[in-house]
């Protein structure tokens, strides 16, 4: 089996959201999908979205599945607010643009909050998506083999004429990146854009991050920046790879600032601590922010780096090779 | 009452050895789709025993059964079913919420054509297909069709036409569609939303036979049907023989050791006709419950069940099936 994967750099993500609203706008806007971010970028530290996922179970324990929850829509998720349009606009009235009912939680909710006390508060943006695993608990957890996973890329998909809406999917995803549709009754995730990657085009959310922080290529694909950044270079991780799924969208940890030390002078320690990273990705992390602070110092010694190179990403289209037998894919130039 | 065409071929004490195993009538006439119809008080209840499926993964834990009424009325050409069950909190598949589970009911119909064998009560079997009609509060009935675990799919056939209650109580609910065969084996489930039922999680009843009155019956289907819910034997020595013969070791019974190798057993009898029960054990690979590592592959590829046959002769068969069949609560069926 192929794997087409994803490198996230979050060193480069701004969180400003264009990759969710790239996906939304392409699969989510309408028929019960309204409160669903197939990609979204959340604040870490955070509860996240949907909230307090990363406690809410699933995940491999050995070769048995870990037991889920749920999220609530209106609780976990939150549900899009309706406006007072009609009185605001129309009514000769003083009233602001408001939500009518007021919002107890959405997606974003805690944007840029974090952890930390000043001056050595903290934060970086989490994009996420699904990890389309090498070893997913949704398709295990499915007794119906609803999900499969394809053997040309890897995409794990949810054949929307089996589901049944049993959501035990949802309940074993450990990255609750499974969302059940209450109006058609099934469930749905993210579909790596799969039309698009057969065609040769990038997912939505890759192609249209302005960051440049997103590349996709196969995992074996050795001219690929996916290979290069995860297997060579070894500065992309996975997400909690202690769910045991195998992730397959890495991420180039974030680098950080010294934290200030008592005397409010610039100390030794990174500003995120080391290891909270570590909880996140792995012990990998240690390893991966040293190769990443080496190269930036080559490179502004004005040496030549690889690695920042691929980071850097000069031209657009060298973020993505999606070629299938020969296809050129990435379209995109500069 | 039976009707006169084929009451010759029950013998004069044809007892229902379960719930399911007597026919109930179908009453006759045009049938209606109204719950509140008042042609269904004239038509005869059939009380089916409800028990949880805890055989096979995902399923719940023994309690105690609930009863399910079934009246049908039926024409001749379609028949309606009405099925009422207790279930005091109504909850519907509203659209509003993604950690919430439907109420719902199934009524699944066999179809045992050339040797006249029902197949497993739960989802049927390969070759042996069971049709569903299913209904789900808040979204209505489909027209399913499955051949064994995990194999159920949407087909061609018609939804039936639906109508539904609940009177604080529970449920009642009338399904109508096309008579396919005669006498009708059902089986009914239902599904509690409350306790986030759904799948294999549920109660169902084993298999019940509705005659429909002026409907064709074939003989020796009809024979076959009572062969398989005879049973000629001691209970007794049925569950001596299902210890000595070292059964006990992977199914779970009464009294005996949390074991999953292979089925529960604690309701057998509730929930399968010793037809079923001697079937599997004269050939332990006729048939095997898919997905549950219950078959390994052999030789020549295809599964072959973990059980091994036994060496038991006939007479000590019908002695475990004896035992096996009085495992679960029984129903019955009156007016």
């Amino acid at each position: 089996m192929r794997q087409l994967a994803m490198v996230i750099d979050l060193n480069k993500c701004i969180g400003c959201q264009t990759c969710t609203l790239a996906c939304k706008s392409q699969w989510t806007d309408r028929g019960g999908r309204e409160f669903m971010y197939w990609n979204h970028v959340e604040t870490e530290p955070g509860k996240g979205y949907p909230r307090d996922w990363k406690n809410a179970g699933g995940g491999w324990e050995g070769e048995q599945l870990r037991p889920g929850r749920l999220p609530r829509l209106h609780e976990d998720y939150g549900y899009p607010a309706e406006f007072n349009y009609e009185e605001a606009l129309f009514e000769p009235t003083e009233k602001p643009l408001r939500p009518i009912q007021e919002m107890q939680w959405g997606p974003n909710w805690e944007e840029d909050q974090g952890a930390g006390e000043f001056p050595n508060s903290y934060f970086f943006y989490l994009p996420r998506l699904c990890n389309h695993c090498t070893k997913p608990a949704c398709l295990a957890a499915c007794p119906r083999q609803a999900i499969y996973k394809r053997e040309e890329d890897g995409i794990v998909l949810i054949d929307q004429d089996r589901c049944r809406g049993y959501r035990y999917c949802v309940a074993a995803c450990p990255y609750k990146k499974i969302y059940f549709n209450p109006t058609t009754g099934m469930s749905e995730k993210c579909i790596f854009c799969y039309p698009r990657v057969e065609r040769g085009t990038p997912p939505a959310c890759a192609y249209q991050c302005v960051g440049r922080a997103r590349h996709v290529s196969y995992l074996d694909d050795r001219e690929g920046p996916v290979h290069r950044l995860v297997n060579e270079w070894k500065v992309a991780l996975p997400l909690l790879p202690q769910h045991g799924t195998q992730p397959n969208v890495y991420y180039v940890p974030p680098l950080s600032p010294p934290a200030f030390d008592a005397d409010g002078r610039p100390g030794d320690k990174p500003r995120l601590p080391e290891n909270y990273l570590e909880e996140l990705f792995g012990p990998g992390v240690h390893d991966a922010l040293a190769t990443l602070e080496a190269e930036i110092e080559r490179k502004g010694r004005g040496e030549a780096s690889e690695v920042l190179d691929i980071l850097i990403a000069y031209r657009h289209g060298d973020m993505f090779r999606l070629d299938r037998g020969g296809q050129q894919g990435g379209q995109g130039d500069a | 009452m039976l009707p006169a065409a084929f009451a010759q071929d029950l013998p004069p004490d044809a007892q229902a050895l379960q719930d399911a195993g007597r026919l109930s009538v179908a009453g006759p006439g045009a049938p209606p789709l109204a719950v509140d119809d008042p042609r269904w008080d004239a038509a005869a209840a059939a009380r089916l025993s409800l028990h949880p499926q805890i055989a096979i993964t995902p399923g719940s834990e023994p309690v105690p059964a609930r009863t399910a009424e079934l009246r049908a009325i039926s024409d001749g050409q379609s028949i309606a079913l009405r099925v009422q069950w207790q279930d005091p909190s109504p909850d519907h598949s509203d659209g509003g919420r993604t950690d919430h589970f439907a109420d719902a009911v199934s009524v699944q119909f066999a179809h045992p054509e050339g040797d006249g064998v029902l197949p497993y009560i739960g989802m049927g079997e390969p070759g042996r297909p069971v049709t569903v009609w299913y209904w789900q509060a808040g979204r209505g009935a489909e027209h399913l069709m499955a051949h064994g675990f995990g194999s159920l799919e949407k087909t061609a056939g018609t939804a039936p036409e639906h109508d539904a209650r609940h009177d604080g109580e529970g449920w009642t609910v009338v399904l109508r569609g096309p008579l396919a065969d005669a006498p009708l084996p059902v089986a009914l489930a239902v599904w509690d939303g409350a306790a986030n039922q759904r799948n294999g999680d549920k109660r169902l009843s084993a298999w019940h036979l509705v005659h429909v009155p002026g409907a064709p019956v074939e003989r020796e289907r009809y024979g076959a049907l009572l062969a398989q819910q005879k049973v000629d034997g001691d209970p007794d020595q049925g569950r001596r023989l299902f210890t000595a013969h070292g059964c006990i070791g992977c199914h779970r019974v009464p009294g005996g050791a949390d074991v999953a190798v292979g089925p529960d057993l604690r309701l057998a009898g509730a929930h399968h006709w010793p037809g079923y029960l001697r079937r599997m054990i004269e050939d332990p690979s006729a048939f095997i419950v898919p997905g549950k590592g219950y078959g390994i592959p052999g030789a020549d590829g295809t599964l072959q069940s973990l059980m091994p046959r036994q060496a038991l002769d006939a007479e000590e068969i019908e002695h475990i099936i004896a035992w096996l069949a009085g495992l679960g609560e029984k129903g019955g069926v009156g007016k």
